[in-house]
């Protein structure tokens, strides 16, 4: 599903040098996996993770997406497919915080041009999935770190992406809100949707099926 | 001293902000100084008298005949002095000019006042040479003495220290000085001579309202006491003397504020309007303060951390605002008296008290003031937002620019203030502006392009009546062979009040009983030479006057349509018919021609009736405002016509030589500085408020920018965060401009008097100017709201 080849990316330092935080990357990820991007920090997990998020571009190399050459895709085709078919959940959640929960559920669908019925219909429908319709009118820091991230979740896979790409997703949680998290996880990629992960968490890893090691911006393993 | 020390290494330290903030306080203060200086001079100064809250003056009218502002008749003037319970002294006046000369030296026209014997204890001002009149010099229809202003005895004769007892030639009468007044003193409207009234009181008729009064209420006495008793002898009049009284009565006022009654609400309308200014300056200083408080949280929640209570946070922060303020106040006042100076040179000639017009103690107060007031009126809410910082919250975000939601409001807050007002000075603007244009429309009747006017005064000693027609035809018949004339004439009343004299007269068409009920008033002028031409002025039936229209001819006159229409039926039915001007004239006039009205006043007023008799069959008048036609630029005339003046009277001076085209201007001259300045401060205010919603909304972005990276991550594109912010900023736009039309709406009302034919409440100017605000806020929005379109979301997340 997702295919990278001879991926590299850098960032341009004095003199005409350039700092390479990843090289030559060649990976490939099928649909219905639950990948863990693991590494020391500054090896280049996030950068990758932002790449296979089409949120960063400014990468050579090859990045197929199913059928879609995204490397060959323009701006507005790269962030149409990204809206069709990835999700993203934070480290720091990232939830807006002058909305209510409600009204962030409702944001992304927002963005993909859902009718306005459709997308009450949606958010109710996850509210209820998520076991948090009681809390649709709180405001984000009326909610604990599990919640938010919860409310996090549920708003990457509102729109029904194939992938959910999470940035050390349980990163700010008590233990037992980040087993949560990843039992939910868990579940999710057991009704098909494939996950990417980053995280330092060998536990959290063990969730998944397939950990891919980055050092120094290499794959290692 | 600490706080002020920090408060200069802030300042130091952020040279930036403390430039655009003193900027826009040195404007703000400057501009509010300047015209506070103006309020000053013309307002708040007391006139140079002893006690001058005590000197009041009288002014005729006549509410029947809708006549408010009309001088007095001196035997009402006589009855009225006669209240000496009230008044302690009175004067009747009237102001004239004389030729000075025949002394070796170019003739001169000067300004004079004709005053009775009380006028100097009235205004509780005497002489610093000589003496003040004393009744014995007053002698009916015989003047021999004068007062001169200092002014002209420094410059006419050198400050002779010998003057009094001196003889000099007064418009051909040989006058003797018998004092010099104080330096300054030169009221009333800058008179250089004062000569005794020689009024022949037996003989002056009840509606002769040629003269104004002043008094002097005893202490004890005020001005509603003044006001019943006056009117109760005028109602007293008006049962006595029905003929020349009926209708009429006094309106009392003090003299200070009749001086300045007509450019008292301009000038009052711009201290709004350049108050205004200065609360959208600060309010634009106080969002920049905000701004900063929100980047200093982490230095705050420091300084609490270490102690500092919330009075001392506000005691700092306010420090530093006062002396932000401070600096601006002293670069203000510096402004201001440039900006004073450029003031007074656009103000139109004859604006009262303008000598007065400067930097006292009374205006060092304001700027000091306003100063100090702006200072914690932009200082207060950020000292008072940075005092309610959570302390241990912005320690652990380790000095991160987040906004609270309080800030935020307060910021808005400001920027829906700084719109409305910025809105409401555009909608006075716009009204003085279409006023103007308004007036501009209006058709004086006549050509005032390429004609040149002047006065010219004969001496009535040198001139009898048989010689004055005879002057002024010599002189018109050289001026119309002079090359490059094309018309040449003179009339006693030129139209926009140009010879500064202005005659009516009621006239009483033929076959009417000779009473005052059926007379209608009119504006009289005694022409001759060929006016009408010279002025472009339409001949619309009939014929102008002739050389046959002599003396020993008979009697005719010329009406304007306004009469024709109103008292004939049409400019064609009034030929042939005859009138008579009332009381003056005995006899009959017949109507020869009819011509097109012209703006006799000034340019806002409506025409009225207007009659023109030729000066041969009406020679009672030394005096004439000459009007000359010339083909090419009518200033360069000057020189020619004074010469041809001299050819035939060598000792003849003219007088208020300009072109028709500057009495155009000039009486437009207050509207139009009005307009000017209002336009200048609603531009500044427009563009202060631009800057305003800018600061805003590019911090708002800056602030944002995690949150538009987390939409963009989710998907937003674009043009969704171009949406986003747009709609942010013309939400808040859109609610000042809500509350502006409001504000507009109930504070234009006070703008009345200065409009024409403009409402008030102009919906085009109102719908004009918010649809212009609404454009300049969109602009303001759309730069910040590229730039956040711009945000690159991995970086955004990333600065998490």
């Amino acid at each position: 599903m997702i295919k990278l080849r001879h991926v590299e990316r850098n960032y341009p330092l004095a003199k005409g040098k350039f700092f390479y935080v990843l090289r030559d990357i060649n990976l490939d990820i099928a649909e219905g996996e639950f990948v863990s991007i693991m590494g020391p920090s500054g090896a280049g997990k996030s950068s990758l993770l932002h790449i296979l998020g089409m949120h960063d571009h400014a990468w050579t190399g090859e990045y197929f997406f199913g059928e879609a050459a995204v490397h060959h895709l323009k701006a507005k085709e790269r962030s149409a497919l990204r809206n069709e078919q990835i999700g993203f959940v934070f480290q720091q959640y990232h939830l807006l915080d002058d909305l209510t929960v409600y009204e962030n559920l409702e944001i992304p669908l927002s963005y993909r041009q859902v009718s306005k019925t459709e997308r009450a219909a949606l958010v109710a429908d996850t509210l209820d999935r998520f076991s948090i319709v009681g809390k649709k009118d709180l405001y984000p820091r009326q909610l604990s770190g599990g919640q938010q991230q919860l409310v996090g979740v549920a708003r990457a896979i509102i729109s029904n992406p194939k992938v959910i790409l999470a940035d050390e997703p349980t990163g700010n949680l008590h233990s037992s809100q980040g087993e949560e998290i990843m039992e939910l996880f868990r579940k999710l990629n057991h009704e098909g949707t494939t996950i990417v992960q980053v995280t330092h968490s060998d536990k959290n890893a063990s969730y998944g099926n397939r950990v891919i090691q980055l050092r120094d911006g290499f794959v290692v393993s | 001293m600490h706080d002020l020390r920090y408060a200069f290494r802030m300042l130091l330290k952020h040279k930036g902000f403390a430039a655009v903030a003193i900027l826009a306080l040195a404007l703000g203060i400057g501009a509010n100084t300047a015209i506070f200086s103006l309020v000053n001079g013309v307002l708040l100064r007391p006139l140079p008298f002893p006690n001058a809250e005590r000197i009041v003056y009288f002014e005729g009218l006549n509410p029947t005949a809708g006549i408010t502002e009309s001088n007095i008749s001196y035997p009402d003037f006589t009855d009225w002095s006669r209240q000496t319970d009230i008044f302690s002294s009175t004067a009747a006046y009237y102001t004239s000019s004389s030729n000075l000369g025949a002394d070796g030296a170019e003739p001169e026209r000067v300004p004079r006042a004709g005053v009775t014997t009380g006028f100097f204890a009235v205004l509780g001002v005497q002489p610093v040479l000589g003496r003040a009149f004393v009744p014995e010099d007053d002698k009916p229809e015989t003047v021999t003495v004068a007062i001169l202003s200092h002014g002209l005895w420094k410059r006419r004769f050198g400050a002779d220290p010998s003057i009094v007892g001196k003889q000099v030639q007064i418009s051909g009468r040989t006058i003797t000085i018998l004092g010099v007044m104080p330096p300054g003193f030169e009221f009333p409207e800058q008179t250089e001579i004062w000569m005794t009234s020689g009024v022949k009181a037996s003989e002056e008729p009840r509606d002769n309202r040629s003269w104004q009064a002043i008094g002097r209420l005893n202490s004890g006495v005020d001005l509603k006491q003044a006001q019943t008793r006056i009117s109760a002898i005028n109602a007293q009049h008006a049962k006595e003397f029905p003929d020349t009284n009926k209708g009429w009565d006094a309106n009392l006022s003090i003299l200070h504020e009749r001086m300045v009654r007509q450019i008292k609400p301009s000038l009052l309308a711009l201290l709004g309007a350049v108050g205004f200014v200065l609360l959208i300056a600060c309010a634009n200083v106080a969002n920049l303060l905000l701004a900063r408080g929100a980047a200093r949280r982490k230095e705050i929640a420091v300084r609490a951390a270490m102690g500092a209570s919330r009075g001392r946070v506000v005691r700092q922060m306010l420090t530093e605002s006062i002396l932000l303020s401070a600096i601006g106040g002293i670069a203000g006042l510096l402004l201001s008296i440039w900006l004073t100076d450029l003031l007074l040179s656009m103000l139109p000639e004859g604006a009262p008290r303008m000598d007065q017009v400067g930097i006292d103690y009374r205006v060092l107060t304001f700027a000091l003031g306003i100063s100090a007031l702006t200072g914690v009126l932009f200082g207060l809410a950020p000292a008072l937002q940075a005092s309610k910082l959570d302390v241990s919250s912005s320690l652990k975000e380790g000095g991160r620019t987040g906004e609270g939601h309080r800030r935020t409001s307060a910021r808005s807050l400001l920027l829906i203030g700084e719109v409305a007002l910025s809105l409401i000075l555009l909608v006075g603007a716009g009204l003085l502006i279409k006023s103007f244009l308004r007036l501009q429309e209006v058709r004086p009747g006549f050509n005032a392009h390429n004609v040149l006017i002047a006065s010219v005064a004969l001496p009535g000693a040198k001139y009898n009546e048989q010689q004055r027609p005879e002057f002024f035809r010599q002189l018109i018949e050289r001026l119309q062979t002079a090359p490059g004339v094309q018309a040449a004439g003179g009339g006693i009343n030129l139209p926009l009040g140009a010879s500064n004299y202005a005659i009516g007269r009621a006239f009483i068409p033929e076959g009417r009983p000779l009473t005052v009920d059926e007379a209608h008033d009119s504006n009289f002028s005694t022409i001759t030479g060929d006016y009408f031409r010279a002025l472009q002025i339409p001949l619309l039936a009939g014929r102008i006057f002739e050389q046959r229209d002599n003396a020993d001819a008979p009697k005719v006159v010329i009406i304007n349509e306004f009469a024709a229409k109103h008292y004939f039926g049409s400019p064609a039915a009034a030929i042939g018919k005859r009138l008579s001007v009332w009381r003056d004239e005995k006899f009959m006039r017949q109507i020869v021609g009819v011509v097109g009205d012209t703006k006799t006043g000034a340019l806002e007023a409506e025409s009225g009736a207007q009659l023109y008799v030729p000066h041969a069959q009406d020679p009672q008048w030394n005096f004439m405002g000459l009007v000359v036609r010339t083909a090419g630029d009518p200033a360069a005339f000057a020189t020619t016509l004074r010469r041809e003046v001299q050819a035939i009277d060598k000792d003849q001076p003219i007088y208020s030589v300009r072109t028709m085209d500057d009495v155009v201007m000039n009486s437009l001259g207050t509207r139009r500085v009005s307009m000017k300045l209002f336009a200048v401060f609603a531009g500044a205010a427009l563009l202060l408020a631009a800057i305003g919603i800018y600061g805003v909304m590019a911090y708002s972005v800056t602030q944002r920018t995690q949150e538009i990276g987390i939409r963009m991550a989710l998907g937003a594109q674009k043009s969704d965060v171009l949406q986003l912010i747009v709609r942010q900023g013309m939400m808040l736009a859109s609610i000042g401009v809500v509350v502006g039309l409001i504000g507009a709406f109930a504070l234009t009302r006070v703008m009345t008097s200065l409009l024409f034919h403009v409402q008030a409440h102009d919906p085009f100017t109102f719908a004009g100017v918010a649809l212009l605000i609404i454009f300049v806020a969109l602009l303001a929005c759309y730069v910040p709201a590229r730039r956040a379109a711009r945000v690159n979301p991995l970086v955004a997340l990333a600065a998490n």
